[in-house]
């Protein structure tokens, strides 16, 4: 018998790959988001009614992380802009976006065209927590549908975040959701993660989501 | 945690990526009997899902035989508040002695290949 030290860190080595892909997004002046949610939370639909609305004043680009299928990026194809599908069945299926996954996926955008780039990773709210890609701010989307107890549950994504979407706003008179026990709980994980409420679909809180944005992309660009 | 096992499946993947790399300078015949891991408990890696995966994903290759020696990492950290060094055991991310939210986490995040031994 025979030991081989490795002393190799997956998530250090991600780390690295991860500092390269955000030294490439500050050299392009872009301001890159993960947007991580459970299936189904709406990630799709606020990406679409973002791009909408503000694909006048900015260049948009999109990585779209699923385990199969490319049926959102097809859904985002009429904005015509940059989309690049990963479907991780290639990789095993993996449950989350790595660094390594986005970077290749970035060599075929024209980052030079690019203000805001948004990566979209697979639905789960998991792992996806623990992998850096690089990007600047790390958005959860959560519906109101999925509950009160989400932030307990998986306190590592809520305590990683920059920012809260709580989406589909307009099904909360049927839902019956104690919304203050939903942010009592995501308080607790972190203290101090904004939380803005809207809904995609009727567009309530969307402004401020946008405001958010413009913020975001001002204090990267320095403009 | 239920329903992570596709979490398990992408970190062995990961981890026999980067064995099958480094055992491309060995004998071609060496089998590995051992990996030594370390994992922290913030990565939710769940040690018996990992096991598993491996086990499904290293059939027909020199890992067939390889066992998995797991040592599980606390999470610990310090609390800004009241400065104290500490250990989580939820994830509630509160300091077990002033319940403050504002902690440094110092370990817990590990998902490292320590060793491998190889006959």
């Amino acid at each position: 018998m025979r030991k081989i030290t490795m002393l190799t860190d997956l998530l250090e080595a991600n780390d690295v790959i991860a500092m390269e892909n955000r030294k490439v997004f500050d050299r392009n002046r872009i301001l890159a988001l993960n947007l991580m949610s459970s299936p189904g939370a709406g990630k799709t639909t606020v990406l679409e009614k973002t791009i909408d609305k503000l694909g006048k004043r900015f260049h948009f680009a999109v990585i779209e992380g699923d385990v199969a299928t490319s049926n959102d990026a097809k859904r985002l194809a009429k904005y015509k802009i940059p989309v690049v599908q990963i479907t991780t069945e290639t990789f095993g299926g993996a449950c989350h976006l790595d660094a390594n996954m986005v970077q290749r996926a970035m060599q075929k955008i024209d980052l030079s065209k690019v203000d805001i780039l948004f990566i979209e990773n697979i639905g789960n709210l998991i792992c996806p927590a623990e992998f850096d890609l690089g990007e600047h701010k790390k958005v959860i989307v959560l519906s109101l549908t999925e509950g009160e107890d989400k932030p307990s549950k998986y306190p590592v994504v809520f305590r990683n975040s920059d920012l809260l979407l709580v989406n589909k706003m307009d099904l909360w008179s049927y839902l019956g959701i104690n919304l203050n026990l939903l942010l009592r709980n995501t308080k607790k994980i972190n203290p101090k993660l904004p939380i803005i409420k809207l809904s995609a679909k009727t567009e309530e809180g969307f402004k401020s989501w946008l405001e958010w944005l413009r913020k975001q992309y001002q204090k990267k660009s320095g403009s | 945690m239920k329903g992570t096992i596709m979490h398990e499946m992408a970190v062995a993947d990961g981890i026999i990526k980067v064995i099958e790399e480094k055992l491309k300078g060995e004998d071609p015949q060496a089998e590995v009997s051992q990996v030594n891991l370390k994992i922290g408990k913030l990565t939710c890696v769940e040690p018996e899902a990992l096991s598993l995966s491996f086990e499904i994903l290293t059939r027909e290759t020199p890992l067939r035989n390889a066992l998995l020696h797991i040592e599980t990492i606390p999470i610990t950290g310090k609390c800004k508040d009241c400065r104290r060094n500490l250990e989580l055991n939820k994830l509630d991310f509160a300091c077990p002695f002033c319940g403050s939210f504002r902690i440094d986490i110092k370990t817990g995040r590990e998902l490292s290949i320590e060793s491998i031994e190889i006959e």
